[in-house]
């Protein structure tokens, strides 16, 4: 048995590592997952050594084949993207691939505004968010994959941008508890994230992952 | 005279545009810099029809040799970066650029949550951005930039991280009217360097000034 390529530390939750889980699943490198306890990092006083990881911020992901260990969610996902050949097959379909996964990141700040806030006013930044900037940016999204054929995003062929889009997606509807894709109809949205979780490497990983409620 | 290859659409203000002007300028490439009226954009019966801007949000590159356009200010440095060779070596350089912007980022978008807030609040977010977020990271990019030689915060060259980082501290400093950089004296020196930079220096003294 072959030692992993790779390290990915996170929480034990899907959030922002998914997307890294499912492209490394996809491409059939095996990993080391591990997963850091929340509460025991929340701790001021915890177990776990902060200093060890960039920022003291997760994820991290380690390249043992460069001693690379590199942070931030969506740079992890660029950088083996390009790696594996999923970055798209031209400078254009590569700076779609970035710019979708800007709009994505847009919105996932704009929903972490609603973390720690008050009832009153976590009402009115999720009525907002919901209603203005999920439909801002998800009707393009709608429109550019119809447009596009319906089952990859950028180009003919899986892009690092259609496992961070199908996951973020569902991270947005189990947050807010509303299903954006089917409340807000993206009916092409929807078909297409259904069928990246079917693709049998990440439908396997799927089935075997710890099970977390986000 | 030629005609430029790019035309880059933005307000009529630094803040998230000013990077990319800064790149095209250091790779000399012309571009029409298109600065539309900030109060105009924001009237909701204004007179920008903002339906052709994707998103209905700026900055927008349009590229005018092939016709593509561009959006979200990363995705467009980034793009313009790889074409003139300014991301980096290898694919670690390039990830290690991308994990530096995504950093600043990061403080910028906790910056932005002290606007429209009351000065109370604001005065709480303030202190609370000064005193654990940019160091956080700032602490980071100094010691990093300093192992670096700090000159280029990656590799052994400019990359657009290199202006991505340079004019937001600026814009970190000017926003708060604190010295975000006063106790990090590297990346203080390093962008003092960046923007004596003959081509950079000479657009500073040209630019529309704008109070960010």
């Amino acid at each position: 048995m072959s030692t992993p390529k790779y390290k990915v530390t996170y929480f034990n939750y899907m959030w922002l590592a998914e997307p890294i889980r499912y492209l490394l699943s996809y491409v059939k490198e095996d990993f080391e997952d591990v997963r850091v306890s929340w509460e025991e990092w929340e701790k001021p006083d915890g177990k776990i050594n902060k200093d060890e990881y960039l920022y003291q911020k997760l994820p991290v992901l380690e390249d043992f084949e460069n001693g690379l260990k590199l942070g931030q969610s969506f740079t992890i996902v660029r950088y083996l993207g390009r790696k594996y050949n999923l970055a798209g097959k031209t400078e254009v379909e590569a700076a779609k691939c970035d710019e979708y996964s800007d709009v994505l990141k847009d919105v996932l700040k704009e929903m972490e505004l609603m973390w720690e806030k008050d009832e009153k006013t976590k009402a009115e930044l999720k009525k907002n968010w919901l209603e203005k900037t999920i439909p801002r940016y998800f009707s393009v999204i709608e429109s550019d994959l119809k447009k596009n054929g319906g089952k990859y995003l950028v180009g003919n062929g899986v892009t690092w941008i259609d496992f961070l889009l199908s996951h973020m997606a569902q991270l947005f509807t189990q947050y807010s508890e509303v299903d954006v894709l089917a409340h807000y109809h993206y009916p092409t949205m929807k078909e297409y994230q259904q069928q990246i979780f079917e693709i049998p490497e990440i439908k396997a990983w799927i089935s075997k992952r710890p099970v977390t409620q986000y | 005279m030629s005609t430029p290859k790019y035309k880059l659409i933005y307000f009529d203000y630094m803040w998230l545009g000013e990077p990319i002007r800064y790149l095209l300028h250091y790779v000399k490439e012309d571009f029409e810099d298109v600065r539309l009226d900030s109060v105009e954009w924001d009237k909701p019966d204004g007179k920008i029809d903002k339906n052709i801007y994707t998103y209905q949000k700026l900055p927008i590159l349009e590229n005018l040799e092939n016709g593509f356009k561009l959006g979200q200010s990363y995705a467009i440095a980034r793009y313009l970066a790889r074409k003139y060779n300014l991301a980096g070596k290898t694919e670690e350089e390039a990830a290690k650029c991308d994990e530096y912007a995504d950093v600043v980022k990061d403080v910028l978008k906790r910056m932005e949550q002290m606007w429209d807030k009351d000065e109370k609040t604001k005065a709480e977010l303030l202190k609370f951005w000064l005193e654990e977020t940019v160091p956080r990271y700032f602490s980071v990019i100094e010691s990093d930039l300093k192992k670096n030689g700090g000159k280029y915060l990656v590799g052994n060259d400019f990359t657009w991280v290199d202006f991505v980082l340079s004019h937001t501290a600026q814009l970190f400093t000017m926003y708060t009217e604190t010295d975000v950089l006063a106790n990090y004296p590297v990346i203080k020196e390093y962008q003092h360097q960046i923007f004596e930079i003959p081509q950079i220096k000479a657009y500073i003294a040209k630019r529309p000034l704008s109070p960010y």
